[in-house]
């Protein structure tokens, strides 16, 4: 009994001496990390530990989709390479690889890199750089093969469809050069992309708390958090297959023609909401640093159809009609008789030197007659007529959602006699040559909504582009704006159905452009004025059409604009085949039934 | 060893129930260390499994945070996908190779409904809801 208390004895001891020795050495720990080396070891741990600085959390870009769901702009994952100087080393091949990939540094600084040479800061090397080429660097980061050397991932905005809806999605640029192992801020530069900017950025968030040398979060360190909210997905109007059948006719016609450029827009009438707006010669916003040409740079940068001025020529016609008919200056059975061809001291002349001494108003669209024309605008007061004007929104901003629409009023009279827009007074001879469509200027958009007025009863819809905007699950859907009842629906029936007569005679052998549908077409021809010249083009034209169908209850609205290269491209030869193949597969696509009494289906 | 404290004030109670009650008190100096320390030992590793579960727990967040993001990352890849599978290039080549050709205006044949048969159809069929 006294042998075992006295066993227990020394194992109660020798638990204490160890356990004391433990302490001893933990306090002893302690006191060194505490006391003796506290100055050196807080210097580490600030100069490793990132502070308390606010990280920010890059919000997440919204899609943006076609009518139908497709995505049209979407994020791509992508690194970016960045080099520390002063750590930079590594085995010869993964130095290499790193200098195969530099890129995005000059020279000298990449050559200093490449040599170790003892350089300061940290250097980003490469962007956008695919996770499929990077995979070897990833590797010898892994094996230890290579310091210094840092892959971000950064988020590259991505278009499935390149130049197809280059003009209309438009593009992202960063906004900030990075400076910080931080991504930087893309915005959009054109396009939907930065008309809609505010909603698809969404908001960045920021973190605040204690990190790591590898930048990653220390758990039990001290930390605040603001999440973002991510961009808003935007779904259009435009529809993609008729987006690329558009495309597709368009660059067909432009290269069969030799034309410099050209666009279609296609609209809803009643709603106008924008179901196709193409645009060629075109560029790939995937790739926006390769574009140096002009064409090139309006396509990418500007929107052509809706922010390229242009004289409508006799497409104009249909509106300087319509209002004569409004203002009951003419009425929808007058015959114009005339004997000459001069009208406020400006000669006037058809577009095939004809001279037809009497017209009625489905003759001046058939003949598509500028005397006529000329001679129905000189009877509607000059005031009246350039109100109509300017309630149809010509010279304005339609206010789609599309950057670039600029406002260029045209002359009109005013009280003083004096020029509203600072250049020549207006005369008379103005409201001749504007009553066929030359002296006024007007974006292609512009004359599609006002004639889109024409074609649905009445109405000027606000053009939008716009369908629906969803975050987080919900959708807002946008509501066609009417901006303005301009015509009475018996106006527009009228001149619908003379525009319908015109149709009737633009097939191939004289008879209906599309058997079996009453559809109404205008084409126009227009010169191209020179500025600073203050005059005319000698050759070069602009072959455009106007059509819409069915003619009594429109679903579509096709505005074609081809620009000639240098000789005179005429919109009955050029744009009325591109309109009408549009047409026919626009009615096939949307199941338009046959117009009744047209020869077609009961 | 029983005391009767009835009689005395409460304060008086306590103090003697707690001098002559708990008697684990009265441990040996030895004893009591090796309490102490067995006690400061407990605590550390109970504070060490705690530290190391919130260490733990923050692996796994960061985890999934990056798990989260790889997920993103493949919607936006399957995105792509669906692009490139859906968009109208790859339609028509699909339709050519398969035989198909786009339909002409005058090739649509449109089947009008008699009225009379649509209302009818509709009374026999709210008439069909209506059965059991």
């Amino acid at each position: 009994m006294l042998e075992f208390s006295l066993q227990a004895r020394r194992r109660t001891l020798a638990i204490i001496v160890l356990l004391s020795l433990l302490a001893l050495a933990l306090f002893g720990r302690l006191l060194e990390i505490q006391i003796l080396r506290q100055g050196e070891l807080i210097a580490r741990a600030e100069a490793e530990i990132r502070g308390l600085e606010k990280f920010p959390i890059r919000a997440r870009r919204g899609h943006i989709y076609d009518a139908q769901g497709r995505p049209l702009a979407l994020s791509k994952k992508s690194y970016t390479l960045w080099v520390d100087g002063p750590t930079f080393d590594g085995t010869p091949a993964a130095i290499a690889e790193v200098g195969r990939l530099c890129t995005a540094q000059p020279r000298e600084i990449l050559a200093e890199i490449m040599a170790r040479k003892p350089i300061t800061g940290t250097y980003c090397c490469a962007y956008f750089l695919d996770p499929t080429t990077v995979e070897g660097l990833q590797k010898a980061i892994e094996n230890r093969e290579l310091t210094g050397v840092t892959l971000l991932v950064e988020p590259k905005r991505y278009y499935p469809y390149g130049e197809l809806v280059a003009s209309t999605v438009g593009f992202v640029q960063r906004s900030n050069s990075p400076q910080t192992n931080l991504s930087g801020e893309f915005h959009g530069v054109s396009g939907i992309e930065a008309s809609c900017d505010r909603w698809l950025y969404g908001e960045d968030g920021w973190v605040s708390g204690e990190r790591d040398p590898w930048g990653d979060p220390i758990p039990i360190g001290e930390r605040e958090e603001h999440p973002p909210t991510d961009g808003a997905d935007i779904t259009l109007t435009l529809d993609l297959n008729i987006q690329y059948v558009a495309y597709n006719r368009l660059v067909e016609a432009v290269q069969r023609w030799d034309a410099r450029r050209g666009d279609i827009v296609i609209l809803t009438p009643k709603t106008a909401a924008i179901l196709a707006l193409a645009v060629y010669p075109s560029a790939d916003p995937n790739h926006p640093e390769d574009c140096a040409g002009a064409a090139c740079q309006m396509a990418l940068y500007g929107n052509p159809p809706v922010t390229l001025y242009y004289e409508p020529g006799s497409t104009m016609k249909i509106l300087t009609i319509a209002i004569a008919l409004e203002e009951h200056v003419v009425g929808p059975d007058t015959v114009l008789t005339y004997t000459t061809t001069t009208l406020c001291g400006i000669p006037v002349s058809n577009w095939n030197y004809q001279f037809y001494p009497e017209e009625s108003l489905s003759e001046i669209l058939l003949h598509s007659s500028n005397i006529g024309a000329a001679l129905v605008g000189s009877r509607i007061p000059p005031k009246i007529y350039y109100r109509y004007l300017e309630r149809l929104g010509l010279g304005r901003p339609t206010g789609v959602e599309l950057t670039g629409e600029e406002e260029r009023p045209f002359r009109r009279p005013s009280e003083n006699g004096e020029s509203d827009t600072g250049g020549p007074r207006w005369t008379c001879a103005d409201q001749v040559a504007n009553s066929y469509g030359q002296g006024i200027a007007v974006t292609p958009l512009q004359l599609a909504s006002a004639i889109g007025a024409v074609a649905n009863g009445g109405n000027l819809m606000q053009p939008h582009i716009v369908q629906a905007i969803g975050r987080n699950g919900v959708i807002t859907p946008t509501v066609p704006v009417l901006r303005e009842r301009i015509f009475h629906p018996e106006t527009c029936r009228n001149v619908t159905e003379m525009l319908a007569a015109v149709g009737d005679t633009k097939g191939p052998d004289g008879g209906p452009l599309i058997p079996g549908y009453r559809v109404a077409v205008k084409t126009g021809t227009s010169k191209i004025p020179i500025p600073e010249l203050g005059r005319y083009e000698e050759y070069r034209t602009i072959a455009s059409a106007v059509l819409y169908a069915p003619a009594d209850d429109p679903r579509f609205l096709i505005l074609v604009r081809i620009e000639s290269n240098a000789g005179t491209l005429w919109g009955e030869e050029a744009a009325i085949p591109v309109a009408a193949s549009l047409a026919e597969f626009l009615i096939t696509y949307l199941h338009i039934p046959p117009s009744t009494g047209t020869g077609g289906m009961p | 060893m029983a005391v009767q404290t009835r009689h005395l004030r409460p304060i008086w109670q306590a103090k003697i129930r707690r001098a002559v009650l708990p008697r684990y008190f009265r441990l040996s100096g030895k004893a009591f260390f090796l309490l102490i320390v067995l006690a400061a030992s407990l605590l550390a590793l109970m504070a060490l499994a705690q530290t190391g579960r919130v260490v733990a727990a923050g692996w796994q967040l960061r985890e999934l945070e990056k798990k989260e993001q790889e997920l993103l990352w493949e919607r936006e890849e399957l995105l792509r996908q669906i692009a490139e599978a859906a968009s109208p290039a790859e339609l028509e080549r699909w339709a050519q190779e398969h035989g198909l050709e786009p339909v002409k205006p005058e090739e649509l044949i449109f089947i009008p409904l008699p009225s009379e048969g649509l209302s009818q159809d509709k009374e026999s069929g709210s008439s069909l809801a209506g059965k059991p």
